[in-house]
């Protein structure tokens, strides 16, 4: 519904406590989407920043691991894979790496699976 | 914290911003006029805010929230309108943002007495109220998840002076009455917080031996202190 919006706002979200939650936000958006809604949202504007463009691509490929359809081949731009690892909250780096689905890893990108969930 | 009397409504200024994230003074300023609106048409509401705003308009005020803000309430058609009519006048995207989809996640064995709660604002027969700690911190270490809770547990453990595991699986049992256990992760970020408190205090007192009191150290935690803000990218 909103998704767009969510990526511009992870764009230029300051970096820490607000950028972590503008992309529990963007998840929280993708959750509430149907298989049909997601498949035809397209490929979104993507943040210029290539670190920010990844968390996004890791917010889609959860998404799609989540509802077994096939990703998208834009998900596979090496654009949307982060220079170096992407982790939101620093201080608990050795607890989310391992909670991390490979799906997100792959855009050096660690998320534990749980906080991509709403509730 | 309750506010009887109300400002007049005021509307959002500035550059549009495409941010879904609210600080917690903005958040008083969307709850209080909701809670404006809603007490001028007559009707009777009582409503607990629950999740991060809870935890933003009290424990933790300098953290954000999602621009969904959870309810524990049964919103009225007319409440929903005036949820409405704030998400465009204050440039939010959802026109649903104060929602009860929490509500299934309400434990089913003690429900909350919402007249032992906090009150944030009112007006006429609009109360608006915020979970309690206590019950903050069930529902976290129930959901167990790091990134999003991780710094929401510590600071509402030390906010309760909480300082062993034992005693957060009191806090759970006296939400969810042994109906849910913690999840693991919740346990590792709390003992791993609780160790290093330890040791820290210990550590403490022994490099200072003219301290008067060595339990005053451990005391000092009961007092959540808001950690500086995780860098994160450091873009």
């Amino acid at each position: 519904m909103f998704v767009q919006r969510d990526i511009d706002g992870i764009n230029v979200a300051s970096a820490g406590e607000v950028l972590l939650r503008q992309f529990c936000q963007l998840n929280d958006d993708l959750a509430a989407l149907s298989d049909g809604e997601l498949v035809a949202l397209g490929k979104p504007v993507l943040p210029s920043d290539r670190d920010r463009a990844a968390l996004v691509g890791a917010a889609f490929s959860y998404r799609y691991a989540e509802t077994k359809l096939t990703p998208p081949a834009w998900l596979n731009d090496p654009g949307l894979i982060a220079d170096e690892l992407v982790c939101l909250v620093p201080s608990f780096q050795h607890l989310i790496e391992p909670e991390t689905p490979a799906v997100v890893r792959r855009h050096n990108v660690l998320f534990d699976a749980a906080s991509f969930e709403s509730v | 914290m309750c506010c009887s009397t109300l400002r007049p409504l005021r509307v959002s200024e500035g550059a549009y911003s495409p941010l879904r994230v609210l600080s917690s003074d903005q958040l008083k300023v969307l709850l209080e006029e909701f809670a404006f609106r809603l007490g001028e048409t007559g009707e009777r509401l009582q409503c607990v805010v629950v999740g991060g705003a809870a935890l933003a308009l009290t424990v933790i005020p300098d953290r954000h929230a999602t621009e969904d803000v959870d309810v524990f309430a049964q919103l009225t058609p007319k409440a929903e309108e005036i949820v409405a009519a704030l998400a465009k006048e204050h440039n939010l995207a959802d026109p649903k943002w104060l929602n009860s989809k929490a509500q299934a996640f309400m434990s089913p064995v003690a429900p909350i007495n919402e007249q032992d709660l906090g009150v944030i604002f009112e007006h006429r027969d609009v109360v608006i109220r915020v979970l309690d700690a206590n019950s903050l911190f069930a529902l976290k270490c129930r959901a167990g998840r790091i990134s999003k809770d991780g710094n929401d547990l510590l600071a509402l453990a030390d906010f309760l002076e909480i300082t062993t595991i034992e005693e957060a699986k009191l806090v759970m049992d006296g939400y969810y009455a042994g109906e849910e256990v913690m999840k693991p992760n919740a346990h590792r970020i709390l003992a791993e917080h609780f160790e290093s408190a330890l040791t820290s205090d210990s550590a403490e007192v022994e490099q200072d031996a003219t301290r008067p009191d060595s339990n005053q150290v451990l005391k000092q935690r009961g007092s959540y202190k808001p950690r500086p803000t995780d860098p994160g990218l450091s873009l």
